[in-house]
């Protein structure tokens, strides 16, 4: 059966139930109002965003549930980003951000990891100034502070 | 934190996120940013130890000879990876009788002892030298009743081996699913109070360090008596370990040296924390809780109103996938930026049970999820739920409260009456009521009940709604125009609850429940008296 979602722009769009309920934000939201022709409405998600979204859930219609990882495997980082999803991630920041934000309000963990895999990988290698421009952060340590912590972690940053 | 990012602007529970999937270097330049991010990511530092660090002349832990086991527990207690390549040998723990970890092996590698008492609960990998210690090595766990007292309700007031007893303690830290006992429910309900000396209580809590549920533990906790008492290092491995715990006692304020100890050593498994009059201190880095219950004598004197302000850290941040929340306790007027904070940074709360004054303390007999709480919560309440689409469950204790009622009530109260005032504008005409609520209470003193029924009959507000309970203790009964209101509504609910009918509105509401053929209603007036059709 086909889900309406209604984007921010008061678009619609139509998409498979299971394509739907790989956000479990959605999925709680049809258990709760049962069938319904009624368009789900998502006042956080512009269209644009929603688009990538329902093609990230399209392509991974039938993947298996993820099941949360009870340890933070450290071997298991930012690396492991399939290629499909390498290239869906092959968006301009500002893209990339939104989907963040629409996958963690729409409650896709795997979008959300893999989002966050490619912002880690996009800041690895910068220089702190670089990374605030980012992530537009103002710096707030004096330069007396800024000198210390740099040599507290000397020893880390040189591996 | 912004709710409301821009593009440009990710809220730090996302940069946490991708944190996790950074490598050392990079955490090392996080450190770098602000301090904000120091302060997020410095439990990170340590995360992965290889045996590259040992080369570095600047790695903290190069200079082991001196570290005790105070120093080595707080920074190990986030290591995930760890290869120890040193033949620095630790001094002993400042208190080692009683506490034996045991090898298999014949030989022991210097400070392998001590390091399997203060091993982080996120280690998945360990290595000494070039050998893999093998986490799933099964081992037996004896937990022995030595000795057991009983109080009137016949149940263990303290379940502590007698001090000769051997235990056999041989416990990979890690390893919880081999133990003969994972959960404490198989047992009567562990309450470990004051022991007789403190050697025994350090038996105990090694031994029982690998269950993951311990449904009670009782610790009084006086700041006087921890030195002698319980070491917080000691039984904070404990709770690093468990997944679910209760907690109560009757005070536990550390002095700075300890609240620094609990913080970096907090329990980061817990799912479900149950605090009673301690320290909410157990929370902060508890990122995978689930269900947090707070019940406090006072916020004030506790670390909350210094740990969790707008300026700093909302529980959020810490807690992320917290969905049940559970606060009581008595508050004030000038708590509530920080319990506006706390409750809003809570994205995926699914229930929430927010009252300052609770009710049972009163002797309301409207039962134990009557809560009352100051006026300022209507404004927090009501950003929650625009901003809280999971919400499936909310208490809303108040509105428009007058607080005389209060205090006549608990003379406890009574200190609060200078900071609140009677009246207050009219909060509940902007609750926005979340398109996954099913369950609405909404008990006050001097309610806006035209507002109430307005709000919540509007679109989206009644569409999942199954529970709707509104009571008013005011004098005032209900008004004609209200209840025509109020029926209109009660088509979409499925269970109802009025009071304060007239009995004319009795006969009314009887009509019209036959007509459209209700199976469950409540009505209530004055007597409180129940009359169900």
């Amino acid at each position: 059966m086909p889900v309406t979602l209604t984007s921010l722009d008061d678009v619609k769009f139509t998409v498979d139930k299971d394509v739907a309920e790989r956000s479990i934000l959605i999925k709680n939201m049809i258990e709760d109002v049962g069938e319904s022709d009624s368009p789900i409405p998502l006042p956080n998600v512009s269209s644009a965003v929603l688009k990538k979204v329902i093609e990230y859930c399209e392509h991974h219609r039938n993947d298996p549930v993820q099941v949360q990882d009870e340890t933070d495997d450290p071997r298991k980082r930012s690396n492991d980003i399939e290629e499909w999803d390498m290239k869906f991630m092959a968006v301009d920041q500002e893209m990339l951000f939104e989907i963040i934000l629409a996958a963690n309000y729409l409650d896709i963990k795997p979008l959300l990891d893999v989002g966050c895999k490619t912002v880690a990988n996009i800041i690895k290698g910068k220089t702190p100034e670089e990374i605030r421009k980012t992530f537009n952060i103002v710096n707030d340590f004096t330069p007396e502070e800024e000198a210390q912590i740099k040599k507290e972690n000397e020893w880390a940053e040189d591996r | 934190m912004s709710t409301t990012p821009t593009s440009s602007q990710l809220p730090i529970e996302l940069i946490i996120q991708i944190a996790k999937h950074i490598d050392g270097p990079t955490v090392a330049v996080f450190l770098q940013v602000c301090r904000q991010w120091r302060d997020f990511f410095s439990h990170l530092r340590l995360r992965d130890i290889s045996k590259s660090h040992w080369h570095q002349p600047k790695f903290p832990l190069r200079d082991t000879v001196q570290l005790r086991e105070t120093k080595l527990a707080p920074v190990l207690c986030h290591v995930q990876s760890l290869e120890w390549f040193t033949n620095t040998a630790l001094t002993a723990p400042p208190s080692s009788s009683g506490i034996e970890y045991t090898c298999r092996r014949q030989r022991q590698y210097p400070g392998e002892r001590q390091l399997l008492g203060l091993m982080s609960t996120t280690l998945s990998s360990l290595t000494f030298g070039h050998r893999e210690i093998d986490r799933r090595t099964p081992f037996k766990l004896r937990f022995t009743y030595g000795r057991a007292r009983w109080n009137r309700k016949n149940r263990p007031q303290a379940i502590l081996p007698a001090p000769d007893t051997p235990c056999d303690a041989n416990i990979p830290p890690n390893i919880n699913n081999n133990t003969t006992a994972t959960t404490a429910t198989a047992h009567p309900r562990l309450n470990v109070r004051r022991p007789a000396t403190s050697n025994v209580l350090q038996i105990v809590l090694p031994c029982i360090a690998s269950l993951e549920r311990l449904t009670y533990l009782r610790l009084d906790l006086h700041q006087n008596r921890v030195p002698t008492f319980i070491p917080p290092l000691h039984w904070l491995l404990l709770l690093s370990r468990l997944e679910e715990l209760q907690l109560e006692g009757t005070a536990a304020l550390f002095r700075l040296p300890a609240r620094k100890a609990l913080i970096q050593s907090a329990p980061r498994r817990m799912r479900v924390l149950k605090i009673q009059m301690l320290d909410i201190v157990f929370v902060e880095c508890s990122p995978r809780l689930k269900e947090l219950r707070l019940h406090h004598v006072s916020y004030r004197d506790y670390h909350l109103p210094a740990t969790i302000t707008p300026s700093t850290t909302p529980l959020g941040l810490w807690c992320p996938d917290l969905e049940a929340l559970t606060l009581t306790g008595f508050s004030s007027r000038s708590q509530a930026p920080e319990q506006t904070a706390m409750i809003s940074s809570l994205k995926r709360l699914k229930s929430l049970v927010a009252g300052v004054s609770d009710v049972r303390a009163l002797g309301d007999p409207a039962g134990a999820q009557s809560l009352f709480c100051g006026p300022e919560m209507a404004v927090t309440l009501s950003n929650l739920l625009r901003t809280r689409p999971k919400l499936k469950r909310l208490l809303v204790p108040l509105a428009r409260c007058d607080p005389r009622e209060l205090f006549a009530l608990h003379p406890a109260l009574a200190r609060e009456s200078e900071s609140w005032e009677p009246a207050c504008a009219d909060e509940l005409a902007e609750l926005s009521i979340g398109l996954n609520l099913k369950v609405l209470s909404i008990r006050s003193v001097d309610i806006d009940r035209q507002a109430a029924v307005e709000e919540i009959a509007c679109a989206g507000g009644r569409m999942n709604m199954e529970r709707l309970t509104m009571m008013d203790s005011r004098a005032a009964a209900w008004q004609d125009y209200e209840l025509a209101q109020w029926l209109e509504l009660l088509l979409e609910l499925m269970y109802r609850y009025l009071k304060l009918l007239k009995p004319d509105n009795l006969a009314e509401i009887r009509e019209w429940m036959v007509e459209l053929g209700f199976w469950h209603v409540e009505l209530g007036w004055e007597n409180w008296r129940m009359i169900k059709y």
